[in-house]
């Protein structure tokens, strides 16, 4: 029996100063393991924030994130950091690589954050997985977009996460290099039996997934 | 440039600490080239002015290059036929407290007959009344927080004198610190009956006096006595001038380091500001104003604060200049509209060309550039700009060894102290990527990688800190280095177990007979010192034996040069002396003396730091042949074994009712006393410039904070905790501290040898022997290290409690 990765239960959030504008309203979500998961919606439908409070980065108004059956509301801060750097890759729609450090070094970070670095072997793997084995000397200044989403997607499978969490993974590239991504992406998510939760406004990118889900008015629909 | 200067306003409106950092930098290092300007007009202006504040119109001075001259000459002078109004004056130091007063004993019926000095009627009349009336301006009472009937206690040569403040003088700040009273009255409390110390006479008497004045008296004007007291404080100046210069560098550093991050994070708005047709003029013209205005607005905080610190600093160097160059200097400044703009415009000037290159940097972003880069351009710099740093250390040592007067090695000190700043951030750079390879996977490690990449803009921060710090520390060096030379020399010198001074009436040869006679007695030692026109000295010595031993010989044969002057042929110079008139052993000078010029070979040259102005020694027998002087200042006393000091305390006070003893570690403990006191102005400096270096510091992480907080972020977003991000944060900040102070080490010896070897022997006279005391640097290293840390702890905080989920949404 598969088992269930993510579980999202009655989510709640709100914004502003008056805290008046509901963005995320009893919003539940079920991924099970190997889950392959879109959501898509129109531009501030709240795909983000339903990201980074599965994340751990946001804190909801009400209802609760559970992860591996475990709620993040019952951790506190510096558990809830420690338990984002185990089980959760996040890839982001703008890289946020680091630039000071190489790619090999940005990729390493998930390993040295957990204490893993014995495994560093796991980052040429992936390295040659993502076709970036040549990259991993340089500083991300000098990578195009595309090399740079590669790297991130190699630092947010590093360290086995048990949910990898995408924001527009191709939404800072051109539709030929996002193609060339996506199916890396494809690619490296199945082989590593990857659960994945991805916001997305590119239906290609959605395609690639088991569930296309929308975000309306601050609740999922299939349709 | 409306909408771009809107732009501006609003990103410090959202980042008032960017703001108050900028100002406070830059107001910082103007406040204190204000308060040394100031304090500079003082030393030069108004250190011997009180008279000519009292007449209110120049006069010309009358005055006896061997001292104090007889009362008779005076009444000679004023009952001759023709004879202009003439005022005769008496000048004294006083002491009232730790405070240095000067008495100035006037002749009231000179004054009443419309003489140059004018007193109101109503203030003179006081002074016939009693014996110790004497009269204050306004200022000089609020200093003394006193009231008019109130006594003043001073000490006169340790004596007490309690002086009655009978009425308030009209007068400037000339005026500080001055006590006016009756010259009869002032004889009689100071013991000095019959003396005069000048007579003030009107400048128009010029040609009538030249007539009639002995030949061995002088006649000064006021722009001579000016000059004067300017060049007995030239060295001083200098000192004090090259430190507030350094202190508004190291505050532009501020400027440099607020500009250059508000280009980053203005990038985009600039790049699209020129796609729509934003000119590169333009945007060099937005940087230019905010400059313009942050400088103004900054210097003008600078200016007001100047004034106010200005009276402080005046504070520090008042005593030093009362007891080096005996001058009671003003207590209060005087501002002038021209040092104002003056320094404002020196500070504005300053602060654009210091952001040249942040303006350079806006011209070349290209129109349309979106990305809101964090890492820097790797500029392929030429080889000419490389070099430049070791070039500009070369040049300025170079130019520091090959001259020998002082401006042009201040030129060459800043010249090696901007090659040292250019350097700093360079050898910076390289210790933090040695360090970083070596601690590679570790927290440090990776914390210094990322301070790397934003190496251009802690540049700044990077050589204001090590250079404030090397300053600091090499300041501190020179002091004790020269503490200890000072108290070697005075140990060698001061060598008579005591010194008999008289407040009252003198010492003379007769004395020296007396004192010759005691058993208690085994060796008798004499000085007596008059002052020429030029400042510098001439001294008579008794000398025995071991009076001679006390000598440090830096040019000639002592053995010698002791048969020589003993002789009375030659004579002996102090270093001061000979690198001023470039004199050595063997040459000849010329001497005014009131028995005529006089020629003298040069003996020997030898170790003195008692006074800048150059001393000439010769046999007492000499002096008081040339001089016709009898009188001794001070007699040492070289005791037998087992003398009861309590009982020749007794008999000296029986003897010389007015006669004080002073031992000699007493002798050595006033010296080393003034000597502190000389230097605290330093010590205050190099204060405050270490201040604003941490200004510097604190603006430069602030806004690296700022602009990497994408990156620390994606760091939380990736599990690292809060107090792992504080943990980055604060390694980035010690780490930089950490190689300030690594440079700081070397740059430090480098301008405290610079200071001992060459500013401190043109500037004045002496050389020092350079010794290494190590005691500033290591207070210095661990609060630069603290400095560091708590440099970084608030930033260091709000970073790390920073929520990372608005900095991460995509751009």
């Amino acid at each position: 029996m598969t088992e269930a990765v993510l579980n999202i239960r009655n989510l709640q959030r709100r914004f502003g100063s008056a805290h008046d504008v509901q963005v995320l309203a009893d919003l539940n979500l079920d991924l099970v393991e190997g889950e392959r998961v879109a959501v898509m919606g129109a531009s501030g439908s709240g795909k983000t924030t339903l990201l980074h409070l599965a994340a751990g980065m946001d804190t909801p108004d009400a209802g609760e994130v559970l992860i591996g059956g475990r709620s993040l509301s019952a951790l506190v801060e510096p558990e809830r950091t420690r338990f984002r750097a185990r089980y959760i890759g996040l890839v982001f729609q703008d890289f946020n690589l680091i630039d000071s450090l190489t790619v090999r070094e940005n990729i390493e970070l998930p390993l040295w954050l957990n204490g893993m670095t014995a495994q560093s072997g796991r980052i040429d793997t992936l390295a040659e997985e993502l076709g970036i084995a040549a990259l991993l000397q340089r500083l991300p200044e000098k990578l195009s977009g595309g090399e740079k989403q590669r790297v991130a997607i190699a630092r947010a499978l590093v360290h086995r996460p048990a949910l990898l969490l995408a924001d527009e993974p191709t939404g800072s590239l051109d539709q030929t290099t996002a193609e060339g991504v996506l199916r890396l992406f494809d690619r490296v998510t199945r082989q590593h039996n990857v659960t994945l939760l991805m916001v997305t406004h590119n239906d290609e990118a959605a395609a690639l997934c088991d569930r296309i889900l929308h975000l309306r008015h601050g609740r999922l629909s299939d349709s | 440039m409306r909408l771009l200067l809107q732009s501006s306003r609003r990103f410090f409106y959202r980042h008032p600490g960017q703001l108050i950092l900028a100002l406070v930098g830059i107001a910082a290092g103007v406040a204190v080239v204000t308060g040394v300007a100031l304090m500079r007009e003082v030393l030069i202006d108004a250190l011997d002015s009180a008279t000519e504040s009292l007449s209110g119109a120049e006069s010309i001075r009358i005055v006896d290059p061997r001292g104090p001259m007889d009362e008779t000459l005076f009444i000679e002078l004023a009952m001759t036929r023709g004879a202009p109004p003439l005022l005769p004056v008496l000048s004294s130091r006083l002491r009232h407290g730790n405070r240095m007063l000067e008495l100035l004993a006037l002749d009231p019926l000179s004054l009443e007959q419309g003489g140059p000095v004018r007193l109101t009627g109503s203030a003179t009349g006081p002074l016939f009344g009693q014996a110790n009336a004497a009269l204050v301006s306004q200022r000089t009472l609020e200093r003394l927080d006193l009231e008019v009937g109130a006594t003043l206690s001073v000490r006169h040569f340790g004596e007490q004198l309690d002086l009655e403040i009978v009425n308030v003088v009209a007068g400037g700040r000339e005026l500080d610190d001055r006590i006016i009273m009756d010259l009869a009255a002032a004889q009689h409390l100071t013991g000095r009956q019959g003396e005069l110390s000048f007579i003030e006479a009107p400048v128009d008497a010029r040609a009538w006096l030249a007539e009639r004045l002995p030949e061995e008296l002088r006649l000064i004007d006021a722009d001579q006595r000016r000059e004067s007291a300017a060049s007995l404080t030239a060295g001083m100046r200098a000192n004090l001038t090259a430190m507030s210069l350094l202190s508004l560098a190291v505050g532009l550093f501020v400027i440099y380091s607020v500009l250059a991050f508000l280009l980053v994070q203005r990038r985009r708005t600039i790049g699209m500001m020129r796609a729509v047709g934003v000119t590169e003029g333009q945007v060099r013209g937005l940087l230019a104003s905010e400059t313009l205005i942050l400088a103004g607005l900054g210097a003008l905080a600078g200016l007001a604060l100047g004034t106010l610190m200005a009276s402080g600093l005046l504070e520090l160097v008042r005593q030093p200049v009362a007891e080096l160059y005996r001058m009671v200097a003003s207590a209060g400044v005087q501002p002038t509209p021209l040092l104002y703009v003056s320094v404002w415009i020196l500070a504005v000037v300053m602060a654009l060309a210091s952001v040249f290159g942040v303006l350079r940097e806006a011209q070349r972003i290209p129109p349309g550039q979106l990305a809101r880069t964090v890492h820097e351009e790797r500029s392929g710099a030429s080889p000419i700009w490389r070099w430049l740093p070791v070039f500009l250390l070369v040049a300025g040592l170079g130019l520091i060894l090959v001259t020998r007067s002082l401006p042009p090695v201040l030129v060459g000190l800043f010249i090696m102290l901007s090659g040292c700043a250019l350097l700093a951030p360079v050898l910076g750079m390289h210790l933090l990527r040695m360090t970083a390879a070596l601690t590679r996977s570790s927290l440090v490690g990776r914390a210094i990688k990322m301070l790397l990449s934003s190496r251009q803009r802690l540049a700044p921060a990077v050589s204001a800190l090590s250079l404030a710090l090397a300053l600091s520390a090499g300041v501190g060096m020179m002091v004790l280095g020269f503490r200890a030379t000072v108290d070697d020399w005075v140990a060698r010198l001061i060598n008579a177990d005591t010194y008999l001074t008289v407040s009252q009436g003198q010492l003379d040869s007769s004395s020296m007979e007396t004192l010759q006679d005691w058993p208690e007695v085994e060796m008798l030692s004499g000085s007596r010192q008059v002052r020429m026109d030029d400042g510098s000295m001439v001294v008579g010595y008794d000398l025995n034996p071991r009076a001679w031993e006390g000598f440090e010989w830096l040019d000639g044969d002592g053995l010698a040069a002791r048969d020589r002057v003993e002789s009375g042929q030659a004579v002996l110079v102090t270093e001061p002396m000979a690198r001023r008139d470039g004199l050595s052993a063997g040459d000849t000078l010329e001497l005014v003396t009131p028995s005529g010029t006089v020629e003298f070979e040069v003996a020997a040259v030898y170790r003195d730091y008692s006074t800048d102005r150059g001393m000439i020694a010769m046999i007492g027998s000499r002096f008081r042949e040339l001089w016709n002087d009898d009188q001794r200042d001070s007699i040492g006393l070289y005791l037998g074994p087992g003398v009861d000091h309590e009982a020749l305390e007794q008999r000296v006070s029986e003897t010389f009712p007015a006669g004080h003893l002073t031992t000699r570690e007493s002798v050595r403990e006033q010296t080393l006393g003034v000597f502190d006191r000389t230097f605290r102005i330093s010590w205050a400096l190099a204060i405050l410039v270490g201040m604003i270096a941490a200004i510097a510091l604190i603006s430069a992480l602030l806004a690296l904070g700022l602009e990497r907080a994408r990156e620390y972020a994606t760091l939380r977003a990736l599990g690292l905790s809060r107090a792992g991000l504080a943990g980055v944060v604060l390694t980035q900040t010690t780490s930089l501290a950490a190689i300030a102070v690594l440079l700081a080490v070397p740059f430090s010896l480098l301008i405290h040898a610079t200071l001992s070897l060459a500013v401190q022997p043109r500037a004045f006279g002496w050389s020092l022997a350079l010794s290494f005391p190590l005691q500033p640097l290591a207070v210095l290293i661990p609060l630069a290290l603290l400095i560091g840390a708590l440099a970084g702890a608030y930033p260091a905080w709000k970073i790390a409690h920073r929520d990372p989920a608005p900095l991460l949404r995509a751009s």
